[in-house]
């Protein structure tokens, strides 16, 4: 294989690391800020859960 | 804090991507190696010496939880465990890859410094697991900061590793006696290229402070809600 192959190979793996922890990072923030916003919310309204 | 830290990593990320781009353009073929693959240095090397400043936050936070039962350092753990698998996981693959370019073979059990930080990015990797997999107990945290510190004691023996037992990594070129030394233009690419990995750094840290704070923050909810 050439060397142009072998750096695409390195630099796609290491941008696609990065991207990909990022990324995730993002979404769990978003998933747990929604989740702590529904928890709240039915925590000040207790009765809604019960009906 | 969130907005501000992803502000840092698109920062962080477009000077590590123009460092990576003057390492295709503008550095000079290095002095002992054919061909372009050495160009993957100007990240692989950046990146190992995130990560060893990764494994200092996690030594810096499991020492806190020790000694001070510090949740401040426990949640500091967490963050860099998760900073430390990265950086770790972008030289172990970014490594043998040059490796089968230059010598043929991808990784040489022979050699001290590929197999230590094998072992160092393999600790991040159960610290990070095993923090998603277990219940928050003082026991565990123990058993995480202890894994955690016992790391970190790797980091020196990982950089001296080329001084005392080289086999066929590549010797050190900065502070590596006579006969070391590495072009300027190569060195100045890849303190740009450090430069942006450690902005990208503190911008994953402080996203990833904010997710292990509002984890925390859910599963005091969740209690209350029980």
């Amino acid at each position: 294989m050439s060397d142009v192959v072998y750096l695409a190979a390195a630099y796609a793996a290491m941008i696609g690391l990065i991207g990909w922890f990022t990324w995730q990072l993002l979404d769990r923030l978003k998933d747990v800020q929604a989740r702590i916003e529904a928890v709240e919310e039915s925590l000040s309204n207790p009765t809604d859960s019960d009906e | 804090m969130g907005m501000r830290g992803v502000w840092l990593m698109l920062l962080g990320l477009a000077i590590a991507g123009l460092a990576m781009v003057l390492g295709f353009v503008v550095a000079p073929g290095a002095q002992g190696f054919e061909g372009d693959s050495y160009r993957i240095i100007f990240w692989h090397v950046p990146a190992a010496w995130t990560s060893f400043l990764a494994f200092g936050m996690l030594f810096v936070g499991s020492l806190a939880w020790f000694w001070k039962r510090s949740e401040w350092g426990w949640t500091l753990g967490g963050v860099a465990a998760e900073l430390s698998l990265l950086f770790g996981l972008c030289v172990v693959t970014s490594g043998p890859i040059w490796g089968a370019a230059e010598w043929g073979v991808p990784w040489d059990w022979t050699d001290a410094r590929l197999n230590t930080y094998g072992v160092l990015s393999a600790i991040a990797l159960f610290l990070v697991l095993s923090r998603r997999s277990q219940p928050d107990t003082p026991e565990f945290r123990d058993v995480f900061s202890g894994i955690g510190l016992f790391g970190f004691l790797l980091v020196p023996i990982t950089y001296m590793a080329t001084r005392w037992w080289q086999e066929r990594h590549p010797g050190p070129v900065i502070g590596g006696g006579d006969g070391s030394g590495v072009d300027s233009i190569i060195l100045q690419i890849w303190l740009l290229a450090f430069l942006g990995m450690t902005i990208l750094l503190v911008g994953q840290a402080m996203v990833s402070w904010e997710v292990q704070k509002c984890e925390q923050r859910l599963a005091e909810l969740q209690q209350r809600m029980d």
